[in-house]
């Protein structure tokens, strides 16, 4: 019984990340099984802002073009363009290990060192008792739960007008960072109209970020460097990666890289985990007490379908709709590259019509200076000359509102598991992702109002983009959260129904998806998964 | 290296030169540009469908037509292959020391507006100019 751990976690990213930290903190034995894929830029990167990095380093194509050109995207907006070739790992074997067949919804997943949170946009925002409900999360445990999390990784924040949608009671946070030009300009306009804003049912407030803005154990405050979108130098914005290196250091953690998990296999008294190993293709076998996935939504469906040997059986999806809108902001036309800039989104834009806190949808607000020209030149239906005059004068005043949508579970989202012979695990995820009328309606309407809205606040749209469906990163509700002992669900407490040591940490169990991000309350949940599964002891 | 690459390599730094004066004029296109621009190109090498080789070759032999058919191309092939090797280079003089401030916004006067609005009114020009010589056939 010795190579029995007392649990396996599967997954560095959000869910496995937090999950284990929790465990390892009770005194148990933990093991984080992990493909891990890491990035090879990071050491490339100078400590330096990104004005000063354009303006010196002879090296600076290498992670903002990659050395395989890989950020380099010509024709039709892909899935993952927007990552740079720094983050690019995110993607990377994917397609070979974790494929999936669809004509209608395009999920970005990850097997790299932090998961999705590699290239996580560090929003967190914490979902309303209401929207918590309908997700069938633990209304009377979240609370607690968010401020835990908020403790341990470091989030800066803001009461503001918008605190009942971002922050609601949140205890343990530090002082927001300082916005940017672009940003301050949109907030100060807004303040000075927001009751006809709310006469709309908009509020706009300080997007919660986990993001240090005074130092935390070895992680520095934020600098301003504007490098986000490429290097994580001082570890101001909290990755997965970072819990997972600390715990590394830790008698009672072991990490194993390179091992792919395929199935769980109850015994009496332990569980196998079978993997795959991505460096040898052989397969593996581990063994613990407990089992904890925490591999996404998608990920977590996966290996439930397989050990239960049910192909072809379709468990419901959730994924926010989501478009993006690129804006112009004219009073911000004319001005020099800001040196001193945070590159995170730092605004959010509500729209909640009934003022429930539910059904509401979320735009955050991005600006663009480091994401560099290259990338928006091709929209110009100009020759490259007269565009990249044009271009660079509206470039400050560029910024990005990203709009997500709510989703509930309908017969027209699903995922099943098919055999694929092509695949080097012998199966695909095959999906299925489609709006009903009305959603697409009522999706089309609030874009349209947002539009309008921010023309109020002298930002204006060039175009509304339907990146397609699962563009949002945003998945859940694969495995929902039952009262009943349901196949393909979870208890209240996290255990998948069917066993008796597995438990899932991650979005799986959500029932329902709030346009909020989702981040924040993966955190709390798997920190509250880990500990049912330490009292289940 | 054989005389297929070596000829290879010479095109690409002919299109690297013409590219890139295009884009900036006046620049200088180091050795270190010209590889890198070479690198890419090797990396995506594709077969040319018989339009994209014949605007390429029209850009090679006419280098002065390709302001017109860069901006015809931008509304007729907005995906063409030539457009593609200009996207290439404009990433490549971007992420380089030399033409940052190429790239960067600067601070400007109102009155700058005039210069969008003639780059603007320029490129629409140039533009018909460029479908004219495409439907032309060249």
């Amino acid at each position: 019984m010795s190579d029995i751990a007392d649990y396996i976690v599967v997954g560095s990213g959000c869910a496995g990340a937090i999950a284990a930290e929790t465990l390892v903190e009770s005194g148990a034995s933990v093991v984080m099984l992990d493909v891990g894929i890491d990035t090879k830029y990071a050491p490339l990167i100078p400590d330096k802002d990104y004005l000063t990095i354009r303006k010196t380093e002879a090296d600076q194509h290498r992670y903002f073009l990659g050395d395989d050109s890989e950020g380099l995207a010509w024709g039709k907006v892909g899935k993952g363009e927007q990552i740079t070739p720094p983050r690019k790992h995110i993607l990377q074997l994917v397609d070979k290990y974790v494929p999936v067949d669809s004509k209608t919804f395009f999920p970005v997943e990850s097997l790299g060192y932090g998961g999705l949170g590699i290239g996580w946009g560090i929003g967190c925002w914490e979902f309303s008792k209401t929207e918590q409900a309908a997700a069938k999360l633990d209304t009377t445990q979240m609370s607690d739960a968010y401020t835990a999390v908020a403790k341990r990784i470091g989030i800066s924040a803001q009461k503001d007008g918008a605190q009942e949608y971002t922050i609601s009671d949140l205890e343990g946070y530090q002082p927001a960072a300082k916005m940017d030009r672009n940003h301050s300009l949109i907030y100060k306009k807004y303040l000075a109209k927001q009751k006809s804003f709310e006469k709309q049912g908009f509020t706009m407030g300080r997007a919660p970020l986990a993001l240090l803005t005074k130092d935390l154990g070895d992680r520095k405050k934020y600098a301003y460097r504007d490098m986000d979108y490429y290097s994580d130098k001082d570890q101001s914005a909290w990755r997965p990666w970072m819990t997972v290196n600390s715990l590394r250091k830790k008698r009672n953690f072991t990490y194993v890289g390179s091992t792919l998990v395929l199935t769980f296999v109850e015994k009496k008294d332990h569980v196998e985990v079978h993997c795959l190993n991505t460096e040898t293709n052989q397969k593996v076998v581990h063994r613990c007490k407990r089992l904890v996935l925490g591999s996404s939504a998608l990920g977590s469906a996966r290996i439930a379908l397989r050990s239960f040997g049910k192909e072809n059986h379709k468990l419901p999806l959730l994924c926010n709709p989501y478009s993006y809108v690129p804006c112009i902001q004219t009073a911000m036309l004319g001005k020099e590259a800001e040196k001193k800039k945070l590159g995170f989104a730092q605004l959010s834009l509500f729209l909640d019509e009934s003022r429930r806190n539910m059904d509401l949808s979320m735009a955050s607000i991005y600006g663009y200076q480091s994401l560099m020209l290259f990338r928006i030149i091709k929209q110009a239906p100009l020759d490259f000359v007269d565009a990249r005059t044009i271009m660079r004068y509206l470039m400050s005043g560029i910024v990005i509102m990203g709009i997500h949508q709510s989703d509930k579970p309908t017969d027209k989202k699903f995922i099943e598991l098919i055999a694929d012979k092509h695949s080097i695990t012998g199966d695909a995820l095959k999906a299925k992702y489609a709006l009903s009328a009305v959603e697409a309606a009522e999706k089309e309407r609030r874009e349209k109002k947002y539009v309008a809205a921010m023309r109020k606040v002298g930002v204006h749209a060039i175009k509304r983009i339907d990146p397609g469906f699962g563009a949002s990163i945003h998945y859940a509700g694969t495995l929902p959260f039952s009262d009943d002992e349901e196949p393909f669900s979870l208890s209240p407490s996290g255990r998948l129904h069917g066993t008796r040591n597995v438990y899932v940490a991650d979005s799986a169990g959500f029932n329902y998806l709030p346009a909020k991000g989702l981040t924040f309350s993966i955190l709390a949940n798997a920190h509250l998964t880990a500990k049912n599964a330490i009292e289940h002891v | 290296m054989s005389n297929e690459t070596t000829a290879l390599r010479a095109d690409y730094d002919l299109q690297a030169e013409i590219f890139g004066t295009y884009l900036i004029p006046g620049a200088t296109i180091t050795p270190q540009i010209k590889q890198l621009f070479a690198k890419t190109m090797q990396a995506t090498e594709a077969p040319l469908s018989d339009n994209d080789a014949k605007l390429l070759d029209a850009v090679l032999d006419h280098p002065g037509r390709l302001r017109y058919l860069d901006a015809g191309a931008a509304l007729l092939y907005p995906d063409a292959e030539i457009r593609r090797r200009l996207y290439v280079m404009f990433a490549t003089l971007e992420a380089n020391t030399e033409y940052w401030d190429e790239f960067l916004p600067k601070k400007r006067s109102p009155l700058y507006l005039f210069t969008i609005a003639g780059a603007g009114i320029r490129g629409v020009w140039r533009a018909i100019a460029g479908v004219i010589l495409i439907k032309a056939g060249l």
